[in-house]
C-alpha cells in the first residue's frame, strides 16, 4: 500500500455522493445506481474529505471531536482503502 | 422464519417508470405484452407527491426509466423536485430526445448519473435490435453525456444475436469513456420471455463472452467498472431477485400502481395498490401485494428448510411463476427445485435452434492456401492437412469446397491431378471441378467435371458478360473445341515482325500464342523449332528475324 503523504486533499470521488440519511441513521455514499452505507467511523472520516482539508488537517480534527490521541494510522489505512475504491480521489 | 408483518425497511430503491412510450422496439424488452390496455400516465404533480412520500421513507437510489422516458417532457421538473429531496437520481435511457439543450436543464436540476442503452456495437445491428436507426444518434448522446461531465453507465442487453460480440462492445465503451458497462444477459419475462428461445445464447457463446470480459479486464484495469450479468437460466442456483420482494425495490409503474418488482404485475391473485389512490407508506407497509411475499412464510418445499432461502429468498416469484405456475414454488433456475429440468430442457432447446441455425451446409476454403502455413509440395504435410478437413467436414456435416490453385501448364485432359503441390490433395476430394481459360483472346472459360464416384460430366463453357461480370453458358464451341492447327513457320515470324526489329523472349511468346491460339508451352516450342530451324535468330537475349 501507498503510504499518503500528510498533506494530501481527499475529496470525495468523482460521480459519487456522501450524505447522511435518517432513514437508515447512517452515512451513506451514492453512486451510479447504488449506494455504501457507511459505519460510523467512516461516515466521520468521509464527511471530513472535502478536497479542502489536508490528511493531517483531518485526523487532527477527528482527535479533536472525539478527545483521543493517535488516530493518524487509522485514518491513513482508511483513506488508502477508500481512494483504491474511488471513494475518494485526491486533490492537489 | 423471518415476519411479514414486522416493518420493513426503507424502499431504499424508488423505479419510477415514467411512461410505457418509447420509440424503440426491443426484442427484448420486459415492458408488459399488454402495456396498451394500462391506465392514463400519473401528472407531473402525482410523480412529485410519490417522491416526497418515498423520500420521507427513507428511498434514496431513484431510477427514472419506462419506456424511454424522456418522452416526457417533465423530466426536468421532476429531477429538480428529486434532486432537492435528496435523490441520487439515474435517469435510464435510450438516448433518443436527449439532446444538448436537454442535457444541460437536468444538468442544472440535479441529475447524477445516465444509463445509456446499447443494443450492439454495430450500427447495423443495434438498429436492428432495436427496430429503429438510432445507433449514430446513440453515439453522439454518449459524446454529449460525457462533455456535461456526468457518470456513464453503458448497457447493454446481451442475447444469442450480440453476446459474441462483446469484446467490440467493450471496445466501444472504452472508447466512450464509460464509466460502466453493464453487460445483462436478457432475462426472461415480458416481451423478451416471448422470445426466448431465439434470445438465448448457447453455453459456449457465454463462456466466450465471460473469458473475452475477464481479458479485458485484466488488460484495461478498473478505471472503467464491467458488470457482466449472467443469464439465470444457466445456473444451479437463483438470483436473489430484488433482494426479496418488498425488501428494498419499489416501482412505479406509469399509471401509478405501485410493485415490489416491474414485472410483479403477472402475478396472479395479488392485488397491488395504487398511488393514485394509496400514499406511499400505506402501500410499502400496509398492502398486503407488498407483504404477500415479504418474510419467509409463504416458502414451500424445498425453499422452506433450505439452508439458503437468506441468501437468495427462494428466487424470483416471476420466474417461479412464469415456468411452473406457482409463484410461492421455488424459482426452477435452482437445482433444488423439481421443476429445474424445465429451464436445463429450454436451454437444451434453445441450444439445438442455434445450433441448426448456424449449421453451414457449405463450408469454401478459398483459397487452400490461406488456411495453412505447411509446403505444399511435402506430401506427408498435404496429407495431414487433407486429414484435418475430413474432420472440418465429419464435425461441420457441412459440404466443403476447396479452391486451389493448378499448375503452371497442364494437360488438355487432367482434372484433379492438376493441382499444384503434393499428389495427395489431389487423393482427399470427391468432386473436381477446373476452371480454365481456353483461349487469351476469348472472355469463355471452360470448366472441366471429375467425380470419384460418378462418371464425368462434359465440360460446360460460360461466358463472361463483361458488363454485370456474370457467367451465362454458351453454345458456342470455343477455340478448344475446334481442331486445333499446327503452329506454323509463318506465324512465329509474322509473330516477331510484328513486334518490330527485335524482341525479348516473353513478349515473342505472348505474340505467338495470341496469333495462333496456342498455350504457352506450343509457343516456347514453337520458338525453339523456329531457332533450330534458322527462321529467327536469338542474340543476347533477343530475337530477331534473319538479316
Amino acid at each position: 500500500m501507498n503510504t499518503i503523504a500528510a498533506t494530501a486533499k481527499p475529496a470525495i470521488g468523482r460521480g459519487m455522493r456522501l450524505q447522511w440519511e435518517p432513514a437508515q441513521k447512517a452515512h451513506v455514499l451514492l453512486y451510479p445506481e447504488g449506494m455504501i452505507k457507511l459505519n460510523g467511523s467512516a461516515g466521520e472520516i468521509m464527511k471530513r474529505c472535502d478536497g479542502v482539508r489536508t490528511l493531517s488537517e483531518i485526523t487532527a480534527d477527528l482527535e479533536r471531536s472525539f478527545a483521543t490521541t493517535g488516530l493518524g494510522d487509522d485514518v491513513a489505512a482508511f483513506v488508502a482503502m477508500a481512494l483504491q475504491k474511488k471513494w475518494l480521489e485526491m486533490r492537489s | 422464519m423471518s415476519d411479514a408483518h414486522a416493518r420493513p425497511g426503507p424502499p431504499l430503491w424508488l423505479l419510477c417508470e415514467l411512461t410505457y412510450r418509447c420509440p424503440l422496439h426491443c426484442v427484448f424488452c420486459y415492458n408488459p405484452v399488454d402495456f396498451s390496455r394500462t391506465g392514463a400516465e400519473l401528472t407531473t404533480a402525482e410523480w412529485l407527491r410519490v417522491l416526497t412520500e418515498a423520500r420521507a421513507l427513507g428511498a434514496v437510489q431513484l431510477g427514472l426509466s419506462g419506456g424511454e422516458p424522456l418522452v416526457r417532457d417533465d423530466v426536468e421538473t421532476i429531477v429538480a423536485a428529486a434532486h432537492d429531496l435528496g435523490f441520487y437520481i439515474n435517469l435510464i435511457t435510450s438516448g433518443v430526445g436527449l439532446n444538448e439543450e436537454r442535457l444541460q436543464a437536468l444538468k442544472r436540476a440535479g441529475l447524477d448519473n445516465i444509463q445509456l442503452s446499447f443494443q450492439d456495437s454495430t450500427r447495423q445491428m443495434n438498429d436492428f435490435l432495436s427496430s429503429t436507426r438510432t445507433f449514430e444518434l446513440k453515439s453522439k448522446v454518449a459524446a454529449l453525456i460525457k462533455k456535461y461531465e456526468y457518470p456513464m453507465v453503458l448497457n447493454v442487453v446481451l442475447h444469442r444475436l450480440n453476446i459474441d460480440h462483446v469484446e467490440e462492445i467493450l471496445a466501444m465503451a472504452k472508447t466512450m469513456e464509460a464509466d460502466y458497462v453493464e453487460l445483462a444477459n436478457t432475462q426472461y419475462y415480458g416481451w423478451a420471455f416471448k422470445n426466448r428461445e431465439q434470445l438465448l445464447p448457447s453455453r459456449a457463446q457465454l463462456a466466450r463472452a465471460e473469458a473475452v470480459t475477464q481479458r479485458f479486464r485484466a488488460e484495461n484495469g478498473e478505471r472503467m467498472r464491467i458488470f457482466f450479468v449472467v443469464p439465470d437460466y444457466f445456473e444451479r442456483r437463483p438470483k436473489a431477485c430484488m433482494n426479496g420482494l418488498g425488501s428494498i425495490f419499489l416501482t412505479i409503474t406509469p399509471d401509478g400502481t405501485a410493485l415490489p418488482c416491474h414485472a410483479a404485475r403477472m402475478l396472479p391473485g395479488l392485488s397491488f395498490p395504487n398511488v393514485k389512490k394509496a400514499s406511499v407508506e400505506h402501500i410499502w407497509v400496509e398492502s398486503s401485494g407488498f407483504k404477500h411475499f415479504r418474510g419467509d412464510a409463504w416458502m414451500k418445499e424445498p425453499c422452506r428448510s433450505c439452508p439458503e432461502k437468506a441468501k437468495d429468498f427462494g428466487g424470483c416469484r416471476c420466474q417461479a411463476y412464469l415456468l411452473t405456475g406457482d409463484a410461492a414454488n421455488a424459482d426452477p433456475v435452482c437445482d433444488l427445485s423439481p421443476h429445474h429440468h424445465l429451464v436445463t430442457e429450454t436451454v437444451a432447446r434453445a441450444e439445438r435452434a442455434a445450433a441448426q441455425s448456424a449449421a453451414a451446409e457449405v463450408i469454401i476454403l478459398d483459397p487452400l492456401y490461406s488456411t495453412h502455413d505447411q509446403d505444399e509440395n511435402d506430401t506427408r504435410a498435404m496429407a495431414a492437412l487433407c486429414q484435418s478437413l475430413l474432420r472440418l467436414r465429419d464435425a461441420s456435416r457441412a459440404a466443403l469446397i476447396v479452391v486451389h490453385h493448378v499448375r503452371k501448364s497442364i494437360t488438355r485432359y487432367e482434372i484433379g491431378s492438376a493441382f499444384r503441390g503434393s499428389s495427395a490433395l489431389h487423393a482427399v476430394g470427391d468432386s473436381y471441378m477446373l476452371l480454365t481459360r481456353p483461349s487469351p483472346q476469348l472472355s469463355t472459360v471452360e470448366l472441366r467435371f471429375q467425380f470419384r464416384y460418378a462418371a464425368a460430366q462434359p465440360p460446360r463453357l460460360l461466358q463472361l458478360d463483361p458488363q454485370t461480370l456474370w457467367f451465362s453458358s454458351t453454345g458456342q464451341l470455343p477455340a478448344a473445341e475446334t481442331p486445333r492447327r499446327k503452329v506454323e513457320k509463318a506465324d512465329v515470324t509474322q509473330a516477331l515482325a510484328g513486334l518490330g526489329p527485335q524482341a525479348r523472349y516473353s513478349q515473342l511468346r505472348e505474340q505467338i500464342m495470341d496469333r495462333a491460339e496456342c498455350s504457352k508451352r506450343t509457343a516456347q516450342m514453337a520458338i525453339s523449332v523456329a531457332c533450330q530451324q534458322g527462321w529467327i535468330v536469338q542474340d543476347n537475349g533477343q530475337y530477331h528475324l534473319p538479316l
